[in-house]
């Protein structure tokens, strides 16, 4: 059932498949030439419009061509008839800009995409915008459904035909607009008549820019601290900017766990502000040229997180921004990079030097004398000469009496302190002998657990994913479940006091009821069971499966992102275990050869000390 | 169980919903309130259930309105929580049953009570909404006290708080109806739940893509070929 229409020259030409629908018309694919694409109002059009359309097909330009649905050509139901649509380039995509700036939808379509991607995008989108005012037109309508997101990160504005288009003094007016992309204003106008600015845009813009930055928060809703309602459109005619330096003065929060403003260079976040805060000097918005300089210092100034390979930040950061965000939203903003699924670390190499690590050598049996020969100490042979020389033999024997008792009272003393400190190199030794290479061991017996858990990790990500597959019906089964609260329900013998009993327990839907769970519980006999499975088996009845659901790719991703951070952390712990495992296989060598040194040494001491004092 | 002393929700400043970090778009709540007594057994809960599914695969045609859209389901014969707030991609329409009697109004004080927990909860996460909508249907008249829920529905209306629509399906009681909502109640065409559903989708989708507190032309489903005709 193809259409004929006819372009402005009267040229004939059909009219394909529809591509998509919007409030005021229809986009529908060309059958003559597949670049081509054709928007046919639902209702006919002012004269105005008509005359705006042919002055838009007019003033085309390749620039405009390549980022836009531009109006080629105007179309009409029978040559030189009304004007009932127009040609454009064809510009389907699969993805609009809140597909990107939404977390949840980003990790899915676009699931490799880091910040830096959603800088890029912001920073041609403002080229974009600014190719649209060089040429002197005015987007007006800006939104989120307006521009769609090539996967090179490049943007393509739609719905050119609201755009504000003057020419010869007369100013042909969007009429449309959406109130968060509204400047202050503006606000509570009506946009049948308003005349839009580049500097309105430039509002709009900055918006955008905020969203894909910022996680999909709009700048302006925050929580807000006053009483009472404080809608976006409301926010924005009051400055309420959530983020800013004058947030906390606005009775603004930033909502809980939303980047700081400081996670952006001070260039991006002064650009913000003149966007947001109200300018007392009358100063316009930040351009759409101001904005891509600044984006593009930005890109330039990025570095990638230590822990993630999915978080880049700005390098003034000294810690990673995300890591911090992630924990506190309990949820991931960022895919781990697959082009960086295995850490920068050498698992091999590691391997091979855990391995290259040898047990240290075990002490001997203590040894019990120094084997060591031992003359008199010169000291003991000078006393005794000093004894003997030049006295008669009772004299000497008198004198010597009295300092030999001298001298043999040192060298016990000696004898005394080098056997007290045997005794603590035995403690030692003992000590070390019973507690042998246990500590090394268990080390080592761990890193090669975290090793062989490492070598698993592919092989566990596949059963993941598929035992996902297999629950995809208990999945969807529970899901349905978990809506039925025992507490809401009414079961038979089952009031609020057993409700709490079991939600002690853990078991507060019909999800939760299985009998494993109910053996657990005291005061459950096979009557109160009996009801709450027969509840259970009642909604399972009405549980209908949906196959078209699919694997949700949203729990894919969740693996792939716990096995990769996994990956990363063993790989983490692995360089510093092996690191450890090595000081430690020198440590106790050390304190080994150091033992052994220690005990000869006293050893020989000991023998010195028995030796003199036999010859004394 | 009515204490004299009121309970506070913990809020530790920094409590931080994984749904509304992972999906920060503004939300356009809408609660279903359905009549599920006896009466309507038979065709019209089929027809019904049909609807459901009909309303879910509308909506998740729309991948902004998938994102904004957030559906929950009370229903009445006896009054329960069938669903709590779900966005339109976690909302699994139930298979309901026709069951006892019509307590009408514990339904809609029960889904007054859950859109202000709701609205709460998106101010605590810094969350915009849409002014939210409770939408009735019902084949009879309530068989509990109703005169309460019909002030929280004036007064709700007046404060912009939220917008309240009825819909009878043969054999309600209108005149209730007509003092129980604000807006004249429709009178569903046969059973066509599937265009009253297709509708209603439709309306939500352009609701949630204007923007909060915009006022948004609807459809009229009173239109010839609407699936209403006035109460």
């Amino acid at each position: 059932m193809n259409k004929t229409i006819y372009d402005s020259g009267g040229r004939k030409l059909t009219l394909g498949q529809e591509l998509g629908r919007a409030g005021e018309g229809v986009v529908l694919n060309l059958s003559d030439d597949p670049r081509l694409a054709a928007k046919i109002y639902h209702k006919p059009i002012s004269q105005e419009k008509q005359q705006k359309l042919a002055l838009m097909t007019a003033r085309r330009t390749d620039r405009l061509i390549s980022l836009a649905a531009w109006p080629l050509d105007t179309l009409h139901n029978k040559p030189n008839g009304d004007v009932v649509g127009f040609l454009m380039p064809i510009a389907s995509q699969p993805n609009k800009l809140h597909d990107l700036y939404g977390v949840k939808s980003r990790l899915t379509k676009f699931p490799q995409a880091t910040w830096r991607y959603l800088i890029h995008t912001a920073r041609n989108l403002a080229r974009a915008f600014h190719v649209i005012h060089d040429h002197g037109f005015v987007v007006g309508d800006v939104n989120e459904g307006n521009v769609f997101v090539t996967a090179q990160a490049t943007v393509i504005l739609l719905d050119c035909d609201s755009f504000q288009v003057t020419s010869n003094g007369q100013v042909f007016v969007p009429g449309v607009g959406v109130e968060n992309y509204t400047p202050p204003e503006a606000q509570g106008l009506s946009f049948r008549d308003l005349v839009r600015t580049q500097d309105h845009d430039a509002f709009g813009l900055a918006v955008l820019i905020f969203l894909l930055l910022f996680m999909g928060k709009h700048p302006h809703s925050g929580v807000y601290q006053g009483t009472g309602d404080m809608p976006i459109g409301k926010a924005i005619e009051e400055y309420r900017f959530a983020y800013g330096k004058n947030a906390i003065s606005n009775k603004m929060l930033q909502p809980p766990a939303s980047l700081p403003l400081s996670a952006v260079s001070p260039a991006v976040a002064e650009l913000f502000e003149r966007a947001f805060v109200r300018q007392l000097n009358k100063r316009p918005r930040p351009s759409p040229a101001e904005w891509s300089t600044a984006l593009d210092e930005l890109l330039r100034r990025l570095k990638l997180c230590s822990q993630h390979s999915g978080h880049v930040f700005w390098n003034g950061l000294s810690e990673c921004p995300w890591c911090l965000l992630e924990r506190a939203a309990k949820i991931s903003f960022f895919n781990y990079s697959s082009a960086a699924a295995t850490p920068a670390v050498d698992i091999a190499s590691l391997w091979s030097q855990l391995n290259s690590i040898t047990e240290p050598a075990l002490l001997p049996a203590i040894p019990v004398t120094s084997h060591v020969a031992v003359s008199p100490s010169p000291w003991a042979i000078e006393q005794k000469n000093e004894f003997c020389r030049g006295f008669g033999a009772v004299t000497a024997l008198l004198r010597m009496n009295k300092s030999q008792v001298k001298v043999r009272e040192s060298i016990i003393h000696e004898l005394r302190l080098a056997e007290t400190a045997r005794q603590k190199i035995e403690e030692s030794w003992n000590r070390n002998t019973a507690a042998g290479n246990a500590l090394f061991l268990a080390k080592r017996q761990e890193l090669k657990v975290l090793h062989r858990e490492y070598l698993g990790l592919d092989k566990l990500r596949l059963e993941k994913a598929q035992k996902l597959v297999n629950d995809q019906y208990q999945i969807q089964l529970a899901k349905y479940l978990d809506r039925y609260e025992i507490g809401s329900a009414f079961i038979e013998g089952i009031g609020t006091w057993r409700t709490a009993s079991l939600l002690s327990f853990g078991i507060e839907t019909a999800a939760d009821i299985t009998p494993a769970a109910l053996a657990g519980v005291p005061g459950f006999g096979p009557v109160l069971c009996g009801n709450l499975f027969a509840w259970r088996r009642a909604l399972e009845a009405r549980f209908s499966y949906n196959p078209a659901q699919g694997v949700d790719t949203g729990k894919i991703n969740q693996i792939e992102n716990e096995v990769r951070a996994r990956r990363y952390q063993i790989a983490n712990e692995l360089t510093r275990g092996v690191e450890e495992l090595r000081k430690l296989s020198d440590q106790l060598n050390k304190e080994r050869e150091n033992l052994i040194k220690v005990c000869d040494q006293n050893l020989q001491s000991i023998k010195q000390q028995e030796v003199d004092l036999k010859y004394v | 169980m009515s204490g004299s002393i009121d309970q506070t929700p913990y809020d530790d400043g920094f409590f931080a919903d994984p749904e509304f970090a992972e999906n920060a778009e503004p939300r356009c709540p809408c609660i279903l309130l359905l009549d599920n007594s006896g009466s309507m057994a038979g065709n019209a809960i089929e027809q019904l259930n049909i609807g459901l599914e009909v309303f879910r695969d509308e909506l998740m045609a729309d991948s902004l309105s998938m994102k904004r859209v957030e559906i929950a389901i009370v229903t009445f014969g006896p009054a329960q929580v069938v669903s709590e707030f779900q966005s339109a991609e976690g909302f699994v329409p139930p298979t309901l049953r026709a069951q006892s009697d019509t307590p009408m109004g514990a339904a809609i004080e029960k889904a007054i009570t859950m859109l202000q927990e709701r609205k709460d909860s998106y101010k605590r996460n810094g969350i915009a909404y849409y002014r939210p909508w409770i939408f009735l249907i019902t084949d009879g008249g309530p068989t509990d006290s109703w005169y309460r829920s019909a002030q929280l529905i004036s007064e709700g209306e007046r404060m912009k708080a939220f917008s309240f629509y009825a819909v009878g399906v043969e054999g309600a009681r209108f005149d209730i109806l007509r003092q129980l909502a604000v807006r004249e109640p429709l009178r569903l065409k046969g059973l066509r739940f599937r265009e009253l559903f297709a509708w209603l989708s439709a309306s939500l989708q352009s609701v949630s893509q204007s923007t909060p507190g915009d006022m948004v032309q609807l459809d009229n489903p009173t239109a010839p070929n609407g699936w209403a005709t006035a109460g």
